[in-house]
C-alpha cells in the first residue's frame, strides 16, 4: 500500500526500452526549488519550454529535453507536478531519473500518481479506475469509454440516480414525522411510479454497458462439439498458434483454453472446450462441467461436428443460452458420408486445407460488430467489474423495493431498503472507505501513472 | 448550612434535564447536588401537558431503559395514551401520553426526596471556578461556593430568558418566573460562544368559558402499552378526552390584520423559531392556502379548569389572541387564563461538546437541555442522563456513556448536536434515525439494559428481571424457528409461518400451549423479531459497512489544512468543529462524502 508522505517521487512515464522519446514524471509538495535547480530558470505553470537539463549537484548537462511545469492545485496530482520529454533509449530517462533521485526524490511505485491525484481529490474512484482501465484496454473503441469514464460520466449518472432516490426517500422521511392525522401521505401506488422511474435508469446504465455478461468485459466466443470434432484445430488456426493439445484421440481438451485477440478493436476471447461425450471416466466429466461453466457470459457459440452441428442444437447445456449460434461443419476435407440437408447456415471447414478459413473470421466479424452496434451506445462509459457487480446489487435492491410496495409491506421496512440502496451507490463512487478496493484499484497502476 | 460542601457532581436547574442529570449521576455513584431558584418548580411541564409523540416516545423508553425517570413519571401521571404511526410499521409507532401536569411534578419532585445521594438546593448560579482548566467549583448569587469536580449546566431557557407579548417584552425564564442572567454572561465570559433562539408556547384558556357540545371529542386508547417497563402490565390509562376545534377565514384574517403587532415580524425578534412547530401567525402567512387549522384543547391536569390550545402558539397581544379566537364558535365565549407568549433565550451550540456532553474546553463542564438548542422535554431529558452520567464515570475514572447512532435515538440526538449547526430550535424526528429498523420500542430493553447495568444507571434487581424476560423471548424464538406447521399441505417452521405479514404469532392454526405461556409483551417482541429478521440483516450490514469510518478517532490536533484540495469551507468546518470520529466528520455539513474517503486515507498515513 503505498503511505502518504511529503516525498518528492519520479518516474519514467514511457515503456522502458528503445524509443525516440521518454517521458519522465516528478510529483512533489514544492518543486520550484528542484525545477530551478534541473532548468537553471525558475518554473512557471503550463508553460512548455524547451530546456537543458542539468544534474542538481554536479550541474552536468544531462540532456536537451522538453519541460512542462503544472503548479499545484492545478494538475494531474494535485501537487507541483513536472513533465519531462526526454530522448528515449536506456541511458538518458534513467540518467535524469537520477539526478532527481540525487536531489532528494524517491522513485514512485505502481500507481503513486494517480494515488495522489485520489487522495487531493482530483479524481474520485470511478475516475481511478477509469485511469486504470484506459492504461490496460485492450481496444481503441474501449479506451474511448474508458476516457469518457476519465472525466466522470460514471459518477455523473450514479450521482444522478443517487439523488433522485434520495427525493424518494425523502418523501418516506418526511412523512415519518407526521402522524396519520396530520398531514395527507403519497399513495404506494405513486411511490411506485417513482421507484420504476430508478429502475429504468439503473437498468439502462446496465444495458448500455457492453459485454456486461462477463467479467473480464471481452466479447466471448465458445467452441462447443463432440469429442474429436476437431475444435482444437479450428481454435488453433483461429489464433494461428499450437496452444490447445490436438490428437485424434476423442476428449483431448479437458480443460477449458482461452485466448484472447482483437477483432474489429473489440477484444474478443476464443474460449475452447472439452468435447460433449458422455466419458467414462471422471475427468470428462469434469471437462464437461467446466464446458457449462464457460458458456456463462457467452456472446456466441461455434457448434462444431464434422458429419452434422444441426443435430448438436438440442443438446441440453444449451437450453438456457440466448446468444447467437453459428453452425461449422469441420474436417470438410475428409470425404465422409455427407448429410447436410439443412437450410441454416453452416459454414464448412477444414484446419487442414484452410478451406472456410476466411468465411469464419468474417461471419465472427460481422456477429461482433452487429453485437456492438446494438449495445454500445457511444455516450455511456465502461463499467468494470466491480462497478458493474455493485449495480446488479442496487438493482436488485431497488427491485426489491418494488416489490415491497407492491405487497403494502410497511413504509418502515422500505425506508430502510433504500437507504441500503442509496449506501451501495456511495461505495460505488468511492465514499465508503474500503481499503481492500482502493489498494486493488491502485495496484492495477503502472508505475509513472 | 451549604458553604463549603463538597459535592462530586453540581446540577444547574431542575428541569427535566436537570432531574435526570442529578439521578444518573447519583445512581452512578457520585453525591450530588441540585441547584434550583424554585424547589416548588422542580419537574414542572413548562409547555403542553404532554410526553411522548413521534421520536419522541422513543426517547423516553430509551431514558426508561437507561435507569431514568420521565417515562415512570409520565405512566403515573398520564391521562391518556394514544400510538402514532400504527399504519406505518412497528419501527415507527410511537407512544404519546396526555400528562397532569400537577401530579408529575409532585411524583418527580418525592423521587428525588428518596434519593440518598441527591441534595436540593434553592439558589441561583451565577459562575463557576476553574482550575487547571477543571471545573472546581459553582458559585451561588448569595457568595456560596459549592465545591465540586463536575458541573452540569441544565438552565433551559432561563439564560437571558426574555419573554414577548404583542409590543411588551420583559425578562423571564418562563411565565412567572425570573430568568437567570449572571450564568450565561459568564460563560461568554469563559469562551464560549452563545447564540439566540426563541420559542413560544400557546394560551391557556378557562374550561368553563369553552361550548365544549361544538368540540370534536378526541379519546386516547384504552389499553395502551406503558413508557416504563417498570409500570405494570395490567396498566390501564384514564382516557380522559381532549377535543379538537378547526380555525377559519375570519380567525385567520384578524390574525393577518394585526401581523405587525407580532414580534416575529415587527421584527423584535430576530432569532429563529422552530419551523416544525410554528406559531399560528407563521402557519398562516406560510400556508396562505389553507383555511383552517387544527387545534387541540388538552386538558392541563386531571379535572383543569386550565385548557392547554395546542396549535396555537403565538405572540399576539392578548387582545389580538381573544378577539382571533373568539371566531371560532367553541370558544365564542372564551376567557384566556394567560395569553400565549415567545421566549426569546440563549444558547450554546453545541459543537462545542463532546459526544460524552462534556465542553470541549473546560474539563468537568457539561451542557444539556434546552440551552443547547433542543426543543422538548424529552430532548432535554436524554441529554440530562447522558450529561449526568458521563460526569459521574468520568469522576471515577470508568468508561464514558456513549451511545452510537445505530444504538439509539439518544445516540442520534447527541451524535446530531455535536455535529450540526442549528439553525431553529433542535427536536427529535423519526427521520432523524437511519437505522430505524434496530431502533424499536419494543427492543429497547435489549439495546440499552446491559449498558446501563454496567454504568451503574439500572440497578441489578432490574437487570436480573430484564436478563429473565431476555431468555424467555430467546426460548420462545428458538422454539418458533424449530417446530413445524402444516401450511397447504406443505410443512414449514413457526417462524416461516409468522414472517407471512397476514399472519400472526397468536393465530390459533398455530397456538400451542408453550406459546400462550409467554406474556403478550414477549410474544409481541419475538413476534417482530422474526418478521423484521430479513430487513434488520440487510440493515445490519449496512451498519457493517460504515463502521470502518464510523469509528475512526481523528486526534483534535489533527492539520486539515495540510491537506490539498479539501475545500476551504470543509477545511473551516473541519478546523471549527474538531470532529471526534471520522463518522462525525461524515455528518458536518459542507463535508463531501468524497473529502471523508481523502481524510480516511491521511489519517491511516499519518498513523
Amino acid at each position: 500500500m503505498h503511505v502518504y508522505n511529503n516525498e518528492t517521487i519520479v518516474a519514467q512515464a514511457t515503456p522502458p526500452g528503445k524509443s525516440a522519446l521518454a517521458i519522465v514524471r516528478i510529483s512533489g509538495l514544492d518543486l520550484s526549488f528542484l525545477y530551478r535547480s534541473l532548468f537553471h530558470s525558475s518554473a512557471k505553470h503550463k508553460l512548455i519550454n524547451v530546456k537543458k537539463l542539468y544534474h542538481p549537484k554536479t550541474n552536468k548537462a544531462l540532456d536537451e529535453s522538453v519541460v512542462v511545469f503544472f503548479k499545484s492545485p492545478n494538475s494531474f496530482t494535485g501537487e507541483d507536478l513536472i513533465e519531462i520529454t526526454c530522448h528515449g533509449g536506456n541511458v538518458v530517462p534513467k540518467s535524469i531519473i537520477q539526478a532527481v533521485i540525487d536531489a532528494g526524490a524517491r522513485i514512485a511505485s505502481p500507481g503513486e500518481f494517480s494515488y495522489r491525484a485520489y487522495l487531493n481529490g482530483k479524481i474520485d474512484l470511478c475516475q481511478a479506475e477509469a485511469i486504470s482501465s484506459l492504461i490496460l484496454s485492450k481496444s481503441r473503441q474501449e479506451a474511448d469509454k474508458h476516457l469518457n469514464s476519465v472525466s466522470g460520466s460514471v459518477s455523473e449518472s450514479i450521482n444522478a440516480i443517487k439523488k433522485e432516490t434520495i427525493d424518494f426517500l425523502s418523501i418516506i422521511e418526511n412523512e415519518l414525522n407526521f402522524s396519520e392525522q396530520e398531514i395527507t401521505h403519497t399513495t404506494y401506488t405513486d411511490l411506485s411510479l417513482l421507484v420504476k422511474n430508478i429502475n429504468i435508469k439503473l437498468k439502462k446504465l446496465i444495458d448500455q454497458s457492453p459485454y456486461i455478461n462477463n467479467k473480464s468485459g471481452d466479447y466471448k466466443v465458445v467452441f462447443i462439439g463432440r469429442s474429436n470434432a476437431g475444435k482444437s484445430s479450428l481454435f488453433n488456426t483461429l489464433i494461428g498458434q499450437n496452444k490447445a493439445i490436438v490428437s485424434d484421440l476423442p476428449g483431448t481438451t479437458r480443460d477449458i483454453i482461452e485466448e484472447r485477440l482483437e477483432i474489429n478493436g473489440i477484444p474478443v476471447v476464443l474460449v475452447d472446450t472439452a468435447g460433449i461425450w458422455e466419458g467414462k471416466d471422471r475427468l470428462d466429466r469434469l471437462g464437461i462441467a467446466k464446458t457449462k461453466d464457460a458458456l456463462k457470459g457467452a456472446n456466441l457459440i461455434l457448434l462444431v461436428d464434422s458429419e452434422n452441428p444441426v443435430s448438436l442444437l438440442d443438446l441440453q447445456i444449451l437450453k438456457n443460452y440466448n446468444g447467437d449460434i453459428q453452425l461449422i461443419k469441420s474436417k470438410a476435407d475428409i470425404a465422409m458420408k455427407c448429410s447436410l440437408n439443412s437450410k441454416l447456415d453452416i459454414i464448412k471447414t477444414s484446419s487442414n486445407t484452410g478451406l472456410g478459413i476466411d468465411l469464419l473470421s468474417t461471419t465472427l466479424s460481422t456477429y461482433i460488430k452487429t453485437y456492438v452496434d446494438n449495445n454500445f451506445v457511444s455516450d455511456v462509459a465502461l463499467l468494470n467489474h466491480r462497478q458493474k457487480e455493485i449495480i446488479a446489487n442496487a438493482y436488485e435492491i431497488m427491485s426489491l423495493v418494488s416489490q415491497q410496495l407492491e405487497q403494502a409491506i410497511c413504509v418502515d421496512i422500505v425506508a430502510s431498503t433504500v437507504r441500503s440502496f442509496i449506501l451501495l451507490l456511495e461505495e460505488l463512487v468511492g465514499v465508503v472507505d474500503n481499503q481492500e478496493i482502493i489498494n486493488n484499484i491502485f495496484s492495477r497502476f503502472c508505475v509513472g501513472k | 448550612m451549604v458553604n463549603n460542601s463538597i459535592f462530586d457532581v453540581v446540577v444547574v436547574g431542575a428541569g427535566h434535564a436537570g432531574i435526570e442529570a442529578a439521578l444518573a449521576s447519583s445512581r452512578a455513584g457520585s453525591s450530588t447536588a441540585i441547584i434550583t431558584m424554585d424547589r416548588l418548580a422542580v419537574g414542572r411541564l413548562s409547555c403542553n401537558p404532554a410526553i411522548g409523540g413521534l421520536g419522541k416516545g422513543h426517547l423516553v423508553k430509551e431514558i426508561d431503559a437507561l435507569g431514568g425517570i420521565m417515562g415512570l413519571a409520565a405512566d403515573k401521571s398520564s391521562l391518556q395514551f394514544k400510538t402514532l404511526n400504527k399504519s406505518k410499521g412497528r419501527a415507527v409507532w410511537s407512544t404519546r401520553a396526555q400528562i397532569d401536569k400537577k401530579t408529575y411534578p409532585l411524583f418527580i419532585q418525592k423521587h428525588l426526596s428518596q434519593c440518598k445521594n441527591i441534595t436540593i438546593i434553592e439558589g441561583e448560579v451565577v459562575d463557576f471556578s476553574v482550575d487547571n482548566n477543571a471545573v472546581s467549583s459553582a458559585i451561588l448569587k448569595d457568595g456560596t461556593k459549592l465545591k465540586t469536580k463536575a458541573l452540569i449546566v441544565s438552565s433551559g431557557t432561563f439564560l437571558n430568558g426574555k419573554i414577548h407579548i404583542g409590543g411588551s417584552s420583559y425578562a423571564a425564564g418562563r411565565y412567572g418566573e425570573l430568568p437567570a442572567n449572571y450564568l450565561g454572561q459568564n460563560l461568554v465570559k469563559k469562551g464560549f460562544i452563545s447564540s439566540r433562539l426563541k420559542t413560544g408556547t400557546p394560551p391557556r384558556l378557562r374550561s368553563s368559558s369553552i361550548n365544549w357540545n361544538v368540540a370534536v371529542l378526541a379519546p386516547g386508547e384504552d389499553n395502551p402499552a406503558p413508557f416504563s417497563y417498570k409500570t405494570p402490565s395490567n396498566f390501564k390509562a384514564k382516557n380522559i378526552p381532549c377535543h379538537i376545534v378547526d380555525t377559519n377565514k375570519a380567525v385567520h384574517e384578524i390574525l393577518a390584520d394585526n401581523l405587525t403587532q407580532s414580534p416575529m415580524f415587527s421584527g423584535k425578534i430576530s432569532a429563529a423559531g422552530p419551523r416544525y412547530c410554528p406559531s399560528i401567525e407563521d402557519k398562516i402567512v406560510r400556508f396562505k392556502n389553507r383555511h383552517k387549522h387544527q387545534l387541540f384543547l388538552e386538558p392541563e391536569w386531571f379535572g383543569s379548569e386550565q385548557i392547554y390550545l395546542n396549535g396555537f402558539s403565538t405572540s399576539m397581544p392578548e387582545e389580538v389572541q381573544i378577539k382571533a379566537l373568539k371566531q371560532i364558535s367553541a370558544l365564542k365565549n372564551v376567557e384566556l387564563i394567560r395569553p400565549g407568549y415567545a421566549i426569546e433565550y440563549d444558547y450554546f451550540p453545541t459543537y462545542q461538546l463532546r459526544s460524552t456532553l462534556e465542553s470541549k474546553n473546560i474539563n468537568g463542564l457539561y451542557f444539556a437541555g434546552q440551552l443547547n438548542g433542543t426543543s422538548g422535554y424529552e430532548e432535554a431529558a436524554a441529554q440530562g442522563l447522558i450529561a449526568g452520567a458521563n460526569a459521574s464515570l468520568k469522576i471515577q475514572n470508568k468508561e464514558p456513556l456513549t451511545l452510537r447512532r445505530d444504538q439509539a435515538y439518544i445516540g442520534v440526538l447527541i451524535d446530531d448536536l455535536i455535529t450540526k449547526e442549528i439553525d431553529e430550535p433542535y427536536r427529535m424526528f423519526t427521520s432523524s434515525a437511519e437505522f430505524r429498523l434496530s431502533l424499536r420500542n419494543d427492543n429497547v430493553q435489549f439495546r440499552l439494559s446491559e449498558i446501563g447495568f454496567d454504568a451503574g444507571l439500572v440497578d441489578k434487581k432490574d437487570f436480573l428481571a430484564f436478563t429473565k424476560y431476555r431468555d424467555a423471548v430467546n426460548k420462545l424464538m428458538s422454539y418458533c424457528y424449530n417446530e413445524k406447521t402444516k401450511l397447504d399441505g406443505k410443512s414449514i417452521t413457526l417462524s416461516e409461518y409468522i414472517k407471512r405479514p397476514e399472519n400472526s404469532i397468536n393465530d390459533n392454526h398455530i397456538s400451542t400451549r408453550f406459546i400462550s405461556s409467554f406474556s403478550e409483551k414477549e410474544m409481541f417482541i419475538a413476534e417482530t423479531n422474526i418478521k423484521y429478521e430479513g430487513y434488520i440483516n440487510i440493515e445490519l450490514s449496512r451498519i457493517k459497512k460504515i463502521k470502518r469510518i464510523e469509528d475512526s478517532p481523528i486526534s483534535p490536533l489533527f492539520d486539515y489544512s495540510k491537506i490539498k484540495n479539501l475545500s476551504s469551507e470543509c477545511v473551516q468546518k473541519l478546523k471549527k468543529i474538531k470532529p471526534e470520529t471520522l463518522g462525525q466528520a461524515s455528518r458536518l455539513a459542507g463535508v463531501r462524502p468524497s473529502d471523508i474517503a481523502i481524510i480516511a486515507m491521511h489519517i491511516k498515513s499519518s498513523l
